[in-house]
């Protein structure tokens, strides 16, 4: 007789305990909620952009940011068909805010690490 | 291409993947607010490149390349805040993961022993692995994921399940 355990099948186990998982089924309409914002705060940023600093190629890096990651967030949110309610607020929370500001700060980051090089 | 023709792409990509970004993302950081953070920004990235994904991917499907997307923003994620995820995967793996109740308690220390077992592999064979059973990749695309050869893939899993199979087969601490 075989005293050998049986062995533990490993594959079978994982199959079980790495199941997909379901987004929250309010992140659809939060992730078009967040690109518009991204757009409209991408939109100030380039706004606040002092029009006496063209001159100097070290300013751009912020509203070139801003530029491209208010582009792509704009053409998302469209394309994955945003609405505004009417009356919605327009306050932005603390959660979109960061994460606009950490996509430009990503995008300004890498700009001017190519300037740099 | 036309850009009707190239949002209508992408909305489709959008719908046809945002599962599996997402259950990606969550078993990579371990946690719902992180996770629903870096499905956001895999989609933005992803919108902003798609035109050159579409060509470059010359008809292959694009879930590899969004799933790289996700993998290589989560690192940075890391990098960022100098840590590892919030929570452990074995805290993801609630009960509706096994199907009978019977299986619930047959199951169950066999789960969180693989559960704890998976967070001790090395990262790249702990996201295959996830890549393989969460998201049922095969290993063309986990190897476009990671960026290697479909054999090297093979092997990635291969060793990444013995050596689950080693852990699992440990005796367990008192």
């Amino acid at each position: 007789m075989s005293s050998q355990p049986n062995p533990i099948d490993v594959e079978a186990l994982l199959a079980q305990a790495l199941h997909p998982v379901d987004p929250p089924e309010h992140l659809a309409d939060d992730l078009e909620e967040r690109l518009h914002r991204i757009s409209v705060l991408a939109a100030d940023q380039i706004d606040s952009w002092e029009a006496g600093a063209f001159h100097d190629p070290r300013t751009w890096v912020k509203p070139a940011a801003a530029l491209a990651v208010g582009t792509a967030a704009a053409g998302a949110a469209a394309v994955l068909g945003v609405r505004h309610r009417r009356g919605r607020q327009q306050n932005l929370g603390a959660g979109p805010v960061v994460f606009a500001r950490k996509a430009i700060d990503t995008i300004g980051n890498e700009v001017t690490r190519r300037l740099g090089s | 291409m036309e850009k009707e023709e190239l949002d209508r792409l992408f909305s489709d990509c959008y719908r046809d993947h945002l599962r599996d970004v997402y259950s990606y993302s969550y078993y990579r950081v371990g946690n719902h607010h992180d996770a629903e953070d870096l499905t956001e920004q895999t989609f933005l990235q992803a919108y902003r490149h798609f035109e050159r994904a579409l060509e470059e991917s010359d008809g292959r499907p694009l879930r590899p390349w969004l799933i790289r997307i996700a993998h290589n923003l989560a690192a940075n994620l890391y990098r960022d805040r100098s840590r590892k995820p919030q929570t452990n995967i074995d805290a993801i793996a609630e009960p509706g993961a096994i199907h009978t109740t019977e299986q619930l308690v047959e199951g169950r220390d066999e789960l969180r022993r693989i559960l704890d077992s998976v967070q001790e592999l090395p990262d790249d064979r702990r996201e295959a692995l996830i890549m393989r059973f969460a998201l049922g990749m095969n290993n063309k695309e986990i190897g476009r994921a990671l960026d290697r050869s479909e054999g090297a893939t093979k092997v990635l899993l291969h060793r990444a399940i013995k050596q689950l199979e080693t852990l699992v087969g440990e005796p367990q601490e008192a």
